[in-house]
């Protein structure tokens, strides 16, 4: 059955019209990029009003537009509370952004710190760890891609899929990170104006309490604030989201590109200002009931209310607000990883003595092969593929503890930090299939947890910080 | 165990939510135009 709420030549005229803006920014801004920092690390020199920018679009995934209805619509209140909570995440971050960055002022990756701090075996387990978490979710973005935009217009999965795949992946690839940070400017404005907008009409149409009166008589767990389901959800959701942010490159090469004393400020405001947006799209799906609406798919729920209230004009809104939120965490993670996979595999494995030219060159090139992978994979439309990113739970969990250990505790046991992380991943791991999705993350960080404390108290190892700041002469060796 | 949501709560959440996205807009617009005056943009 057919849901789309926009006709797909609409979808097209809208699709045309972003794709062709933001390929023009992309272009533009790349022309900025004369060095490798410049591609790979926007100049070093991001302000705050970019910088804050760029760090709360990138967290505002599809997942936030259309999950958080889609979890308000079954867990009521704490659904879309919980899924808030994902702020944390870029809050928690804020003071380790400014370290990162006072620590390794010349450093460009996550893997740089890791290997710098714990060695190499250490690095190639993280390695390990954060390209595959990566991929996957390019992955997952490029299949959400297809399935919403095929669902909000009717357009075929695979055609959707690859014009976002290649809109993205050209910006990206024209304009490095200069092109990423400024689209995601644009983008976060897109996004912020898009749900207030829908949530001011539709409430001041409907009003609060007919809405919550519907609510406590037709459907009164929505407004139980004791939903055991939902309080567990609201957990997991939180370690998830730390251990994204504090091993992702996707953040780190943020932290490296911010100018010098911005990256506290721009991650703790960016993460305050992520924190009303799942609430604020999330309550557009405790209208249904109201409305009377039939929702035969529950991930359709933000967009079918919007329709319903607005018609076309609503239906248009959220398809901006859905292309924004997708292209802002694709472009992200494809220059993110290709970042980790240009200077930790390409330039630290195969040819330390590549000139900026070739780095740059190299860029280009995996940018374009890292797009063509995810296609490829995407195409199919594999959908539990999609669902892999639950299981990467227990990857991501398992990293909390050696990143943040790591950067504030000069005794932290290297080894303990690599065996806490490959043995988090094991029993978080073993965990999903055993008890649950919900425990991977609480289970991979507890385990890491556990084994870099034992480790580091038993067998304390001194560190000295100054060995992290590695010149691009000494990075070349 | 339940405990509802008053219809009070239920209005100061979602009203708080979109007031604190509408600010969250605004702040990035004043922010953006402060950084391009002051050439800090990147």
């Amino acid at each position: 059955m057919n849901n789309a709420v926009l006709t797909p030549s609409t979808g097209w005229l809208l699709m045309a019209l972003f794709s062709v803006a933001w390929i023009l920014l992309g272009w533009r801004l790349g022309r900025k990029a004369k060095t490798l920092d410049g591609y790979m690390l926007a100049g070093r020199n991001v302000g705050l009003a970019l910088g804050t920018a760029t760090a709360m679009a990138t967290w505002v995934t599809s997942n936030t537009t259309m999950a958080a209805p889609q979890l308000a619509y079954q867990m009521g209140i704490w659904g879309m509370v919980g899924y808030s909570l994902g702020a944390m995440g870029l809050i928690f971050f804020a003071p380790m952004a400014e370290r990162i960055r006072a620590l390794m002022p010349e450093g460009y990756t996550s893997g740089d710190f890791v290997r710098l701090r714990y060695g190499k075996t250490a690095w190639r387990v993280f390695l390990g760890i954060s390209i595959f978490y990566g991929i996957g979710w390019l992955i997952s973005m490029g299949m959400a891609g297809g399935i919403l935009l095929h669902a909000l217009t009717g357009i075929e999965y695979k055609v959707g899929m690859t014009v976002i795949l290649f809109v993205c992946m050209l910006y990206t690839m024209l304009g490095g990170l200069y092109a990423v940070i400024g689209t995601d400017y644009i983008q976060s404005i897109l996004i912020l104006v898009g749900i207030v907008a829908l949530a001011i009409i539709a409430f001041a149409r409907h009003g609060f309490e007919p809405v919550h009166a519907t609510l406590a008589a037709e459907r009164p767990a929505l407004l139980n604030l004791l939903m055991p389901a939902a309080l567990m959800f609201l957990f997991n959701n939180l370690l998830f989201g730390l251990g994204e942010i504090f091993h992702s490159n996707v953040w780190w090469s943020r932290a490296f590109a911010f100018r010098k004393g911005i990256g506290l400020k721009a991650y703790l405001i960016a993460g305050v200002f992520w924190l009303p947006v799942p609430i604020t799209a999330g309550a557009l799906a405790l209208l249904a009931p109201h409305l009377g609406m039939n929702v035969p798919a529950v991930d359709m729920v933000g967009p079918m209310v919007a329709a319903r209230l607005l018609g076309t004009g609503g239906a248009i809104v959220i398809f901006i607000v859905v292309f924004s939120s997708l292209a802002s965490s694709l472009d992200s993670l494809l220059a993110a990883t290709s970042d980790l996979l240009v200077e930790d595999i390409y330039r630290k494995h195969f040819n330390p003595a590549a000139s900026e030219d070739k780095l740059r060159r190299a860029s280009v090139f995996i940018i374009i092969g890292l797009s063509l992978a995810a296609w490829l994979i995407c195409l199919p439309r594999l959908t539990h593929l999609a669902g892999m990113i639950a299981f990467t739970g227990a990857f991501v969990g398992s990293t909390i503890w050696p990143i943040a250990a790591g950067l504030y505790w000069r005794r932290t046991n290297p080894i303990g930090s690599t065996l806490g992380m490959v043995a988090g991943s094991a029993i978080g791991l073993t965990a999903y299939y055993v008890v649950g999705w919900y425990v991977a993350a609480l289970v991979g960080s507890a385990v890491s947890m556990l084994v870099v404390l034992t480790t580091t108290l038993l067998a304390p190892r001194d560190f000295d910080w100054s060995d992290l700041q590695e010149s691009p002469q000494e990075a070349a060796l | 165990m339940t405990a509802s949501a008053s219809p009070t709560l239920f209005s100061v959440l979602i009203i708080a939510a979109i007031i604190g996205a509408a600010i969250a807009a605004l702040v990035l617009i004043g922010l953006i135009i402060s950084d391009w005056r002051g050439q800090r943009l990147w």
